[in-house]
């Protein structure tokens, strides 16, 4: 398929879309903050090569691959062709994703995130020393059932992330969006460093029993 | 059995890719072998997965995925320089060396690989900052525990430490340091600007 006759088409619905699977079609307009509905059936699409898929996963992650560049600080620039970057990459990757370890948000946020690591220090990040791990090489394609049960467990720590009080939300994103010594951390909140740490500890505790069934 | 662990806290922090380029390195060396650890980076790049989906979207430049696809059948940039790479280790006292790590130091900060042969007492200490410690080789004691190979220890500014090297092998350990080590007795204050650590 022609990418650039498929960029001056609608996306959304075309019947082409073949391994948009059970679920349905995707909409390419839907923007709902609930990641992006068979996000994983797309990442598989384009291991084979779909471009349509491709161009669906762009439409949604590359604005908020780009929202999380500018947190971390990157400039409006930069941001913009990091996010384009990072979106090539999926491209590129799409046959390490595997959807029974991760969602596609949290394969695309390492993806991202490397990124971003990479351009602050250019230098490898070290998260690649963890992807040459045998145990961690991608397992064979999943059983549809699998899929629904990794798609329902992305949407109970979505769920959970949301749920979080304030204050615990408030210390994990800023644990996520700065790159601010814990110490500074809890001076911007107003509070003593071991009240950040247990903040932490106690967001992990109820994102894990979110996930509870799924262990 | 490893029973030393980095905090949540930093463990979050490396999973994020907040922490300095020397600190990952050694939090990474403990993670890589260390299951635990790896269910909960793993968690934790879940988390901010869900915080990218949760994500208010930036407009992209009107053009960008256009762009996008026309790039897609391009070959991927050659990437960068791999892994960790050491400098020259250099003598520190009979049987000591030091191994310093070429990192993107931000402020004062330094890594390095420090070989220990059994038996050997370091000088007391404290840290300028946060420590951060991974057990590659051996096993060492201080006032926290016992240390042992694949273990990871976390000192911050309030921990003075001894650490004495056990066992019948020698100790490798890789090490970051946020800020310069103070000396706490007479001979290591002596030595300090010639250890460099």
């Amino acid at each position: 398929m022609d990418g650039r006759a498929l960029f001056h088409e609608p996306i959304g619905g075309r019947p082409a879309l073949a391994a948009v699977g059970r679920r349905g079609v995707v909409s390419a307009a839907e923007d709902r903050n609930d990641g992006l509905e068979d996000g994983a059936t797309l990442i598989l699409a384009v291991a084979a090569g779909d471009r349509a898929a491709f161009a669906l996963l762009f439409t949604h992650y590359a604005p908020r691959v780009k929202t999380y560049l500018l947190r971390r600080g990157a400039g409006v620039q930069r941001a913009e062709e990091l996010a384009q970057e990072a979106l090539l990459s999926v491209w590129r990757k799409a046959g390490q994703f595997d959807p029974l370890r991760a969602s596609p948000g949290a394969w695309i946020f390492t993806i991202a995130r490397n990124l971003g690591v990479d351009d602050h220090r250019r230098a490898r990040p070290v998260a690649d020393a963890l992807a040459d791990d045998p145990s961690a090489a991608p397992e064979p394609p999943a059983a549809a059932d699998a899929r629904l049960d990794a798609a329902e467990r992305d949407q109970r720590l979505r769920e959970a992330v949301r749920a979080l009080p304030a204050d615990q939300l408030a210390v994990v994103r800023l644990s996520f969006f700065s790159d601010k010594p814990h110490a500074e951390i809890a001076a911007e909140l107003g509070v003593p460093l071991g009240t950040v740490k247990s903040r932490l500890r106690l967001a992990f505790v109820r994102l894990r029993a979110g996930l509870e069934d799924f262990r | 059995m490893t029973t030393h662990h980095p905090s949540e806290l930093t463990l979050t922090a490396f999973a994020a890719g907040t922490l300095s380029e020397g600190a990952s390195h050694v939090v990474a060396a403990h993670v890589v072998g260390c299951p635990h650890c790896r269910e909960v980076t793993a968690m934790a790049e879940a988390t901010g997965g869900a915080l990218l989906d949760d994500m208010p979207p930036t407009e992209m430049a009107a053009d960008a995925l256009e762009l996008a696809l026309a790039r897609i059948d391009r070959p991927a940039p050659h990437g960068t320089s791999a892994g960790l790479v050491f400098g020259r280790r250099r003598w520190l006292a009979p049987g000591v060396w030091i191994t310093p790590g070429k990192i993107a130091a931000r402020g004062r900060e330094q890594l390095y690989r420090l070989d220990v042969p059994q038996g050997r007492r370091l000088p007391r200490h404290s840290h300028e900052g946060r420590e951060f410690v991974a057990v590659l080789q051996g096993c060492f004691v201080d006032e926290s525990g016992l240390y042992a190979v694949g273990d990871f220890g976390e000192a911050d500014a309030s921990d003075d430490h001894q650490p004495t090297v056990q066992g019948d092998t020698p100790c490798v350990c890789l090490i970051w340091t946020e800020g310069p080590l103070h000396m706490r007795d007479p001979i290591g204050r002596l030595l300090q600007p010639w250890l460099g650590i």
